[in-house]
């Protein structure tokens, strides 16, 4: 789980490298907008598989809670 | 353990069954002291990592829910960073200040795990008890 999210901040972080380099947002070219979105989109989507992710684990330890 | 026979072949079946018992009498009185302490050994193990994983658990529900919210706020933070290079792409001029995301993470810990698992404690457990996600 650890791993899995210190992945995503790692990606998210990459995502604002187009950002970076043109330093104001409308010197951004398309291409580099639209690599950003879709960046972004894919961060959104490991997140979203992180919190179910940590749902389920919450799950297991409301189990192991019970047995403990 | 060494187990030494009497010095003279048993002559009669008496003496056979007889020393057979004394060695089977022996064999028991050596080894259940020993049992004994193992088995009270394995229940310290086990209590002891119960303890531990009980103290683990209520620590990482504690983070998890803390996770949950930094999480929660990173989705929107990103969630609105795309409607920003949407706009931006549509010709709009937007703020770089408002194109920000990140997340805090407070990493899980599974150290009791790691070590009611290394140490055996977890095999003398009931099967019924929930393995975790280790990855």
């Amino acid at each position: 789980m650890n791993t899995w999210a210190l992945a995503i901040v790692n990606d998210e972080s990459k995502s604002a490298a187009p950002l970076r380099v043109a330093i104001d947002p409308s010197a951004l070219s398309p291409g580099d907008i639209q690599s950003m979105l879709v960046s972004l989109a894919e961060s959104d989507i490991k997140l979203a598989t992180l919190r179910n992710l940590m749902q389920s684990l919450n799950g297991m330890y409301a189990n192991a809670m019970k047995y403990l | 353990m060494d187990v030494h026979p009497v010095h003279h072949a048993p002559r009669t079946w008496r003496d056979f069954f007889l020393q057979l018992l004394m060695i089977t009498i022996g064999l028991f009185i050596a080894l259940s002291p020993q049992t004994g302490v193992e088995s009270l050994h394995h229940r310290h193990l086990v209590r002891d990592a119960r303890e531990n994983l009980r103290e683990e658990i209520q620590n990482n529900l504690k983070r998890s829910a803390e996770n949950i919210q930094f999480l929660e706020k990173n989705r929107q933070q990103v969630a609105r960073s795309i409607d920003l290079l949407k706009e931006l792409g549509g010709g709009k001029t937007i703020d770089k200040t408002l194109l920000a995301w990140g997340m805090n993470w407070n990493g899980y810990i599974d150290a009791s795990w790691k070590t009611a698992r290394d140490t055996g404690a977890v095999s003398y457990m009931s099967s019924e008890f929930p393995m975790p996600i280790t990855k």
